[in-house]
């Protein structure tokens, strides 16, 4: 059974003077586990789509159906509820929040889920392990490297146990040694914990790594393939 | 967790965040200081009011207000005696007959209320002897002849029984005082020379001395100048119980100097047997009985058992005789919220803006965390608390320096002589005021910052909450 059902989707937004159709018709279907590069070159619609994908921005027209629930017509409160247990986003920047460190970077997203205290602290060693942060866990964002930074989003993002992780171009900002590890963190994350992964990119490193790609162009799809 | 999220964000630009907190430490601090030196004003006023005429309760024929006729007197004093001299709570009373009369002397002619008093029960309820001018001056508990009049500094300057010299003892008395050397050479050239009247003595003055000089010191050294023309004679014209004018002169035997120009230059005291006499009343005749009380904050209790004793005699509190007295405790409340208003609001539009930029500045970061999950109520609660955190804590910081201030300066007093002592006098206030915060306007301190803290969380963090996370990710600053 799919995990997400996209039908028929579409997306209009204005830019100014100028109507942009940035998704125009996506039919497309999610399982558990997967690893899933969504490509394309820039304008194509891929950060359109993941955050239509992630509730973050609503279509114009079509629907999002996450295990059954139809996303598309959650209220705005129901949404951000939904998005705190079900979904993790990793972005190309901004991810973090200042003035906390990496361990209560992690932590926040649990906090806001209410989960005790113990569970929390169990969990972020655990995680701050996985991405090889360990020694960093009292390092403010500023005193971490942009990979070092990734790392700890995608931590925080697997923290909250979401049904999928969705990442815009989460190695966008990030030389080919950060993009490798990682890269190979979010594969290793993805066999252990069995979460899926969609995310978007155009570098051709992280295009090799995944387990599925969708091409898309001018907001259509024009290709999908299972490569492993 | 919110709260301590918001404290770190209040931190996050340091100089900022200093910067508002000391606007609204000053802001607030001002106030209280403002407020304080009104209070102190008002009860320097206020206390001089009670203690040299006003008592605490009077008591008079209900006629004797509205007509103030001569036969409006209090008829059965002697039960009103009786009565208050078995209450525990009266420290003193004192049974006085006023009328009005014309005051003149050889150079000049004054409205006057003439009071004939007791003086030894009058001592028992106001403190006049304790404000007369000079010490060659006497109060009428001191002096036996029946015909002693004792009046104010303002009425003498009027009625010109006041000559000015500068004698050797006046000119090293300046000297003391700090007043240049200079001065006081240029003032030689008038040592021993009378002036009748305070203007001729300081057209002298402004001649002699340098512009800026004459400004500063005039009247210090009028005031260290004059002498009072003591045992000169004033004749009082007034009308008798008939309807007849009837005409007396008194002696001066003091002056009076309670640097209120209205009191100073309106009231002159008498022997009261002497004043039926010429009035054609009996000795013992009253329109007027004045009681000082134990507690004055009971003040509104213990008129009540007069009221209850006395139904047909008109019965008042203090709050009741003096206007001021009874702005200074309802309505001055209402002038402080006014102020406080207008601080406020300028305080709060400079909270606003500073708010406003701390969240558009995290817009791409207030998307990121609406994105992951965080609802529009905890969004909602970690501004508010920015807000909160930074206001409250300039409100405490200037809560607590102008509490500082007003301690401080209640001990030390503010002397404003320098500046204005004539115009404060002539409005009878004083001019060395000591500030006071009651616990009340305190509380109307801190119910204001409540609200202006509140209220100026509102905007910014509404403008967070309309903030569309996808749309907020694409922001650029």
């Amino acid at each position: 059974m799919p995990v997400i059902v996209v039908e028929d989707l579409h997306k209009t937004y204005q830019s100014g003077q100028v109507t942009v159709n940035a998704i125009r018709g996506i039919d497309l279907q999610f399982e558990k586990g997967e690893f899933t590069a969504i490509v394309g070159p820039s304008g194509s619609g891929k950060t359109t789509l993941l955050n239509l994908l992630g509730g973050i921005d609503s279509p114009t027209k079509g629907r999002v159906i996450i295990e059954n629930v139809d996303i598309t017509k959650l209220s705005d409160t129901e949404l951000t509820d939904f998005r705190l247990w079900n979904i993790g986003f990793v972005f190309q920047a901004y991810n973090l929040i200042p003035v906390l460190t990496a361990a209560e970077n992690i932590e926040f997203i649990m906090h806001l889920q209410g989960r005790p205290k113990a569970e929390r602290k169990k969990r972020v060693a655990e995680l701050l392990e996985q991405i090889g942060l360990k020694d960093k866990a009292n390092a403010r964002p500023s005193q971490l490297s942009g990979g070092q930074q990734q790392r700890v989003a995608v931590a925080r993002a697997l923290a909250a146990k979401p049904k999928f992780i969705l990442a815009d171009e989460p190695t966008a900002n990030l030389d080919s040694v950060n993009t490798e590890t990682l890269l190979n963190i979010m594969e290793k994350l993805n066999q252990q914990e069995g979460v899926t992964f969609i995310f978007s990119t155009h570098d051709q490193r992280v295009i090799d790594k995944a387990h599925r790609i969708v091409r898309i162009e001018d907001g259509r799809i024009v290709e999908d393939v299972r490569v492993k | 967790m919110l709260l301590s999220l918001a404290w770190k964000n209040i931190w996050r630009n340091k100089l900022r965040t200093l910067v508002l907190v000391s606007a609204i430490a000053f802001g607030i601090a001002g106030v209280i200081f403002f407020i304080g030196l009104s209070q102190g004003f008002m009860d320097a006023r206020n206390k001089k009011l009670i203690d040299t005429q006003l008592s605490h309760i009077q008591i008079h024929n209900p006629q004797f207000e509205s007509v103030f006729s001569l036969k409006d007197t209090i008829s059965d004093i002697a039960q009103v005696e009786s009565f208050l001299s078995k209450r525990k709570f009266v420290k003193g009373f004192s049974c006085r007959l006023k009328t009005l009369a014309m005051a003149t002397s050889p150079y000049n002619s004054a409205g006057v209320m003439v009071v004939g008093i007791n003086p030894i029960d009058e001592i028992k309820v106001t403190r006049l002897y304790s404000y007369m001018a000079d010490s060659a001056s006497k109060y009428l508990d001191r002096v036996k002849r029946q015909n002693s009049i004792i009046i104010g500094h303002a009425l003498a300057r009027r009625l010109q029984l006041i000559s000015y010299r500068l004698t050797d003892r006046v000119l090293a008395e300046l000297k003391d005082l700090g007043l240049p050397q200079s001065v006081v050479d240029s003032l030689a050239q008038l040592k021993d020379k009378p002036f009748r009247l305070s203007s001729t003595f300081y057209d002298k003055l402004e001649e002699v001395l340098p512009q800026d000089d004459y400004n500063k010191y005039a009247d210090a050294i009028a005031q260290h100048a004059a002498h009072y023309r003591l045992h000169r004679r004033i004749i009082l014209r007034m009308q008798d119980i008939n309807g007849q004018v009837v005409e007396a002169a008194f002696v001066v035997v003091g002056v009076f100097y309670t640097q209120n120009d209205l009191f100073d230059g309106q009231f002159v005291f008498v022997k009261k047997p002497y004043l039926a006499q010429l009035l054609g009343l009996p000795g013992n005749t009253t329109n007027e009985v004045a009681i000082r009380v134990d507690n004055p904050d009971k003040v509104v209790e213990y008129q009540q058992v007069l009221k209850k004793r006395f139904p047909e005699l008109s019965v008042k509190n203090m709050y009741e005789l003096d206007p001021i007295l009874r702005i200074s405790r309802t309505l001055v409340y209402l002038y402080y919220a006014i102020v406080e208003i207008f601080v406020f609001l300028a305080l709060s539009f400079g909270i606003i803006n500073i708010m406003l930029m701390a969240v558009l500045e995290r817009t791409k970061e207030l998307g990121m965390l609406k994105a992951i999950g965080m609802n529009r109520r905890r969004i909602f609660v970690m501004i508010f608390n920015e807000t909160l955190l930074i206001t409250f804590l300039g409100a405490i910081i200037g809560l607590f320096v102008g509490w500082l201030i007003i301690v401080i300066t209640s001990h030390t007093g503010l002397d404003f002589t320098r500046f204005a002592r004539r115009g404060f006098e002539s409005l009878g206030f004083s001019a060395v005021v000591y500030p006071r915060i009651p616990l009340l306007a305190m509380l109307e301190v801190v119910v204001f910052v409540v609200i202006t803290a509140f209220l100026s969380s509102l905007y910014p963090t509404i403008r967070a909450l309309k903030l569309k996370p996808a749309e907020a990710l694409r922001y650029e600053l």
